[in-house]
């Protein structure tokens, strides 16, 4: 026997004849679980998520200068730079530089590889 | 009392497992939601510059993504940010006041460096998730 889907068509969709991306959800497929959410300031900020493997992360640049507006990902904003790095335990805002951006971090439970 | 969880394991997975990534869906974890995506195009004239507002009305700071097709019809879709690229001379203002999310648009500015004007198209999503 076959194991169950469970699955979630868009508006419109027909679930059993639609494309796999024209579903909100499917049980067939991963989703990105959030494991939190960090606001990480420059030079060597560290959060211990010990996961033990490398997660997956977003993240997005801010400047305290400028509090109503946050980057888009990954762009250098007013190029200052977020350098977010992972390891298996922690994950930091390791910028070394004059022209730091603080960085909003996503960490979802899924590995990099 | 406990608070009762809504769960769906993944294919093969068991659905008493305690590790969040044999999950398809975990209602302790949030996930990822996509608000709205879409495509466009703009012009840009010769040796300007011009702002792409794109609503969203949220009332936080979502996680926003951009691409974009420098060149129409090149199936060429960079992703910000990306370095410069003399040949295409044109690019997304990095400038925090120029390119950004706020609490109800994303806006991005095209540069356009070139003495003719050029047509560029871009995908963008917005992710329904607080970035700050």
């Amino acid at each position: 026997m076959s194991e169950p889907i469970f699955e979630i068509s868009e508006t419109g969709k027909n679930v059993l004849t639609c494309e796999d991306h024209e579903k909100v959800f499917s049980s067939k497929f991963k989703t990105l679980k959030t494991f939190d959410t960090e606001l990480m300031t420059v030079n060597g900020d560290h959060y211990n998520h010990n996961l033990g493997y490398y997660p997956i992360f977003l993240h997005v640049g801010y400047l305290s200068t400028k509090p109503t507006l946050v980057g888009l990902v990954g762009q250098n904003t007013d190029d200052n730079l977020t350098n977010v790095i992972v390891n298996t335990t922690e994950i930091s805002n390791d910028n070394k530089s004059e022209w730091a951006a603080i960085a909003l971090v996503y960490i979802f439970i899924e590995q990099l590889a | 009392m406990t608070s009762p969880v809504f769960k769906i394991a993944l294919p093969g997975k068991d659905i008493n497992s305690t590790d969040p990534r044999d999950f398809a869906l975990h209602s302790n974890y949030s996930s990822i939601k996509i608000y709205k995506k879409g495509l466009g195009s703009q012009i840009v004239g010769a040796s300007t510059n011009v702002d792409v507002s794109i609503t969203h009305n949220l009332g936080f700071y979502p996680i926003c993504k951009l691409y974009v097709e420098l060149t129409p019809g090149s199936g060429r879709w960079y992703a910000k940010p990306f370095n410069y690229i003399s040949t295409e001379n044109t690019y997304i203002n990095g400038n925090l006041d120029k390119t950004y999310a706020n609490t109800s648009i994303m806006n991005f500015n095209i540069i356009n460096n070139t003495a003719s004007s050029k047509t560029i198209n871009y995908y963008y999503s917005i992710l329904g998730h607080q970035a700050k």
